[in-house]
């Protein structure tokens, strides 16, 4: 089942075309990374998928609701993390209580979960004193609150240091697997996208240039990198039995090596501008 | 839109700066109190006094309570995540009427149990007229805020952006506006050209109520007509203007 459809989307800003044809569909269950700079578009597609932003053609289906109305009551099972929309005044539970009873949430221990989900459960101060990464965490937190079929992540990872960013991966990860939910994914860690997504889609000047899944990008990488011991025994081993060597050095062709190979420029060109 | 009106009330009720502004107020008002008592000071004197306390509550109290319903929300854009939630956008702004309507009013009954249990705690003992007018006042003063506040939702909504419309708020809750209109509207050549419109005015009609009730006078219905133009019709351009609005992260 498509959990997210967007058909022949097209959205303008004055005379600048943000989105131009834009079909992507979110199938239930899978992980999808959305890749793209900076106003490639994402940020977009985020907003029309939750109805911040409307757009001149095209059709939006959520769980196969398509008219307003209907669109409206099927995002009540998207779970979003778009910023840190939380009050500097409120602690972490307070932030998450507000959250959670704008939903309508029955369960009074859901706070309690997330919370502890994101090891924020013994935080007592205000959330206007919160570091980057606890902001960041509470952000996710809330995102999760309820369970949604669906969650969407703008981002989610900026700001974590290396061990929050592998505690927020094997969170997707396990919610996917024990849940099923259907994930959608942005970051310009391409590298940590490509551990976490099961499906990726490259989108640059508001249109989607490539899509391909985790199984396809492994088959495409035939080489093989491996690191042994030996060098010379290895080589001789591999002449010895009739293989032969046409290359040395790295082969495994990444994510961001396609994804700078479809937009254009090389990393390096890419960081120095940031 | 109940389960978002809770939330927000919720979330009001946990931010100390508003339940100081109320404490503060109450506070400002026992200094006057103190200020003024002497022996000769008379009911009539509490009441003149009280009037002109109170006409500054749409100001100190209707401030925090714009500041807490509207510009915190478009500081941290929950106003996003509700909508995100699958909320209708005119849900939000009948939601955020309600609720300043609601703090107001728990403000006005706190203010209203002050300033007519004063007089007994001193011996003033003030007669009907003047406790209904006490009671008039804090209701008038109340619905003054409230006015203010819905057409700031205007500049609000439309702008996204809350400094315009606290400035269209204290311009019009300290009677800035009011005084404004009055002085231009009251010029000769107008009123004999197009007649006297300064007895439109939101705070006139409000206030000529007052006095009509007080004075035994019926109920005059054009002020319901006043209460229509002056609260839901700004609303309904709130809406309007906020449906199709491009909302930001």
């Amino acid at each position: 089942m498509d959990m997210i459809s967007l058909r022949h989307i097209y959205k303008q800003y004055g005379t600048h075309q943000v989105l131009e044809d834009v079909n992507l569909t979110i199938r239930e269950g899978e992980i999808y990374g959305l890749i793209g700079k900076n106003g490639a578009g994402k940020t977009t597609i985020f907003k029309i998928i939750l109805g911040l932003t409307e757009y001149e053609k095209g059709q939006l289906s959520i769980a196969g609701s398509k008219t307003k109305s209907a669109l409206s009551a099927s995002r009540k099972k998207i779970g979003f993390f778009i910023g840190k929309n939380f009050f500097d005044y409120l602690t972490a539970r307070e932030n998450l209580e507000y959250y959670w009873q704008m939903k309508g949430i029955q369960k009074t221990e859901e706070v309690d979960r997330v919370l502890s989900l994101v090891d924020l459960q013994d935080v007592t101060a205000k959330f206007g004193s919160f570091s980057m990464g606890m902001k960041q965490r509470l952000g996710i937190a809330n995102a999760m609150l309820g369970n949604p079929e669906i969650l969407i992540l703008d981002e989610p990872v900026n700001g974590l240091d290396p061990q929050g960013i592998a505690d927020v991966r094997s969170l997707i990860v396990k919610l996917n697997a024990e849940y099923g939910t259907t994930v959608v994914i942005s970051s310009h860690i391409l590298g940590e996208l490509e551990h976490t997504a099961t499906r990726f889609g490259i989108i640059d000047h508001g249109q989607v240039l490539w899509e391909i899944t985790h199984e396809d990008l492994k088959v495409r990488n035939d080489k093989i990198q491996i690191r042994v011991s030996d060098y010379e025994k290895a080589k001789r081993l591999l002449a010895d039995n009739g293989i032969a060597i046409f290359q040395e050095g790295s082969a495994y062709k990444s994510l961001e090596d396609y994804y700078f190979e479809l937009v254009g420029g090389n990393i390096h060109d890419k960081l120095s501008q940031r | 839109m109940t389960n978002y009106l809770n939330a927000d009330l919720r979330r009001i009720l946990h931010k100390q700066s508003f339940l100081g502004s109320v404490g503060a107020f109450a506070l400002l008002f026992a200094i006057l109190v103190f200020i003024y008592l002497n022996p000769s000071f008379t009911g009539e004197m509490y009441v003149a006094k009280v009037t002109s306390f109170l006409s500054f509550f749409p100001l100190v109290i209707g401030v925090f309570i714009l500041i807490s319903v509207y510009a915190d929300d478009f500081k941290c854009r929950s106003m996003q995540v509700a909508i995100g939630y699958g909320m209708q956008r005119s849900h939000i702004i009948l939601a955020k009427l309600l609720e300043s309507a609601i703090l107001l009013l728990g403000s006005a009954v706190i203010m209203g149990i002050l300033v007519l249990c004063t007089p007994a705690v001193l011996g003033l003992a003030p007669n009907t007229q003047q406790l209904m007018s006490l009671s008039l006042t804090v209701a008038a003063e109340m619905l003054r805020a409230l006015g203010y506040l819905a057409l700031s939702t205007i500049p609000f909504f439309f702008s996204q952006d809350a400094v315009g419309g606290i400035i269209a708020y204290v311009l019009l809750s300290s009677k800035t506006v009011y005084i404004v209109l009055s002085m231009v509207l009251g010029q000769k050549f107008l009123v004999n050209t197009i007649g006297d419109l300064t007895k439109y005015l939101y705070t006139v009609q409000l206030y000529t109520v007052k006095a009509n009730l007080i004075g035994g006078n019926p109920f005059i219905f054009t002020f319901v007509a006043a209460l229509l133009i002056y609260i839901v019709l700004p609303t309904v351009i709130a809406i309007i203007g906020f449906c199709k609005k491009e909302l930001e992260f």
